[in-house]
């Protein structure tokens, strides 16, 4: 179809829409009224890191060392998740690519393969973890496991289905409140208050213990907060909404609105598990995510564990969502084809397809009995972790790049920002990952 | 039919007007056609080309040691 001599299709017909609701409530100064039109993908790629591996996580950060260095910890690393997610919005909103996109077009076909072959196979075992996460939560309420699983899988067919990007994002947000449970979960625990205020000002009592268990931790809480994944996603979903450089302040508040909110909930979960440090519960007897619920109800009540187990099937249910999208926006772009909520079935096949049968295969493998599932959950994060900081560098280029970005490109300060990240994130990633290879050398020989 | 009450610039999004009107809301960057067109490739500096081979380096290393740790923990059950 053409219309004054540009050729159009019906995904920018279906974006049109929603950029004309954004352009009236502008028009009109109804600063509400943006801000609900234009939140989403910071929000959504926020809470759905906050996913049932990563909840699992800082619970078992509380079970291990309780209320202390890891709670500013966990809002320290949210912060450091805004400094790269607003990178990525920023960069979506002026180049109107995705990430996966520009870094093949950028930076040659070996970054570009990598990056999209790494993020495919990191985001296809975290959805192993997250459908293992809806069945544990599930499991607390007598769910059988397939019943569980398939629900899991029914809802990334039932929030795709209706070839519109603004349909899709409204059911994933209208499920990424409930990530808050963590937080009431928490606070129904009763925590000191002289202790939580003790944590937050001196970041005390300082973790004692084990090295190894102490970077897996550090690693675990920084990979469940900065991942691959998430720059893929909201990037692409910026693209995919449509969001212009003018965007960009309500593109920050998103962002910013969406680190604060999964900041609590992820310090509800550590302060949830915290109980379970006072009573002196093994944490190596949670780790595997199935004793968290059953140990809360003893210690803390039916309620929490409740909670908690809510929090795990919504958790998971949510990443199966967003990361489902992660992987098909990205495989669509490292391919060139169409890739984004806003075309119908028929016109973007691969799309839908990696949408639906990535989480499909996924339960598959969920269901199988004897699968060695917590292993690969956890050497799937840890990879993820160790190829972030590549993740971050190309990032950080793309969006310094004033070829691209114009007036949008980075400044000296966001870059100060962004390095102190990168450099986090590849010191405690490649420690952890030198630490346990040690380890496994040590124990192997 | 037309409601008077409605402004000139919102009218399309309440009464179905040609695909014209609703266009513009886009700007013309933002259409699939333009989004489709390849960006060239980035002319890197000396010090940038030798800090992505670090990191090529760096990136393949680690995927190595994750590898052998998984592969090591699956023989270990086995």
């Amino acid at each position: 179809m053409r219309v004054r001599g540009e050729v159009l299709t019906g995904e920018d017909l279906q974006r049109s829409h929603d950029r004309a609701r954004v352009v009236d409530a502008r028009h009109r100064r109804r600063r509400l009224a943006l801000w609900w039109l234009l939140i989403g993908p910071g929000v959504l790629a926020m809470l759905g890191e906050n996913d049932g591996p990563s909840m699992l996580s800082y619970a078992a950060t509380g079970a291990t060392y309780g209320i202390g260095f890891f709670l500013p910890f966990i809002v320290l690393t949210f912060l450091a998740a805004y400094v790269v997610q607003e990178m990525a919005m920023r960069v979506g909103a002026v180049t109107h690519r995705g990430y996966g996109e520009l870094v093949f077009q950028r930076f040659g076909r070996f970054w570009g393969w990598l990056s999209a072959g790494d993020l495919v196979v990191t985001n296809f075992v975290t959805l192993i973890t997250e459908l293992i996460a809806v069945r544990v939560g599930a499991a607390y309420f007598g769910v059988p496991p397939l019943v569980a699983v398939g629900a899991g899988v029914a809802l990334v067919v039932f929030s795709v289905a209706g070839g519109r990007y603004w349909r899709w994002e409204r059911v994933a947000l209208s499920l990424a409140g409930l990530n808050l449970v963590f937080l009431v979960a928490g606070v129904m625990t009763h925590p000191d208050p002289a202790a939580l205020a003790g944590a937050f000002a001196t970041w005390k009592p300082l973790p004692g213990g084990s090295l190894q268990t102490f970077l897996l931790l550090l690693a675990s809480d920084i990979g469940a907060t900065v991942t691959p994944w998430m720059i893929f996603f909201q990037q692409s979903a910026v693209v995919d909404k449509g969001m212009t450089p003018r965007d960009i302040p309500e593109g920050r508040l998103d962002t910013l609105a969406g680190a604060l909110l999964a900041a609590l909930a992820g310090c509800g979960a550590l302060l949830a598990a915290a109980v379970l440090f006072e009573h002196h519960v093994d944490p190596a007897q949670l780790q595997a995510g199935t004793g968290f619920a059953q140990a809360l109800q003893r210690w803390a009540g039916a309620p929490v564990a409740a909670l908690f187990s809510i929090g795990l099937i919504e958790a998971g249910a949510l990443a199966l969502l967003t990361i489902s999208a992660s992987t098909a926006y990205a495989v669509g772009e490292a391919v060139s084809g169409a890739h984004s909520f806003n075309r119908r079935i028929g016109e973007a096949p691969l799309f839908y397809a990696l949408n639906v049968g990535t989480a499909a295969l996924a339960a598959a493998i969920v269901l199988i009995p004897g699968a060695p599932l917590l292993s690969i959950a956890l050497n799937a994060n840890l990879l993820a972790i160790v190829l972030m900081p590549a993740a971050l560098v190309f990032l950080i280029l793309l969006a310094s790049d004033r070829e691209i970005m114009g007036t949008q490109a980075n400044r000296s300060s966001t870059n100060l920002w962004a390095a102190g990240v990168t450099g986090l994130v590849a010191f405690a990633g490649s420690a952890y990952a030198v630490v346990a290879f040690l380890a496994t050398v040590g124990g192997t020989r | 039919m037309r409601e008077p009450g409605l402004p000139e610039h919102v009218r399309h999004i309440y009464e179905g007007e040609p695909d014209e009107d609703l266009i513009e809301a886009l700007e013309p960057d933002q259409l699939v056609d333009a989004m489709e067109s390849k960006l060239p490739c980035r002319l890197l500096g000396r010090w940038t080309r030798t800090g992505l081979w670090a990191l090529r380096v760096f990136v393949l290393t680690m995927t190595g040691l994750v590898v052998y740790t998984f592969v090591a923990s699956l023989g270990a059950r086995g």
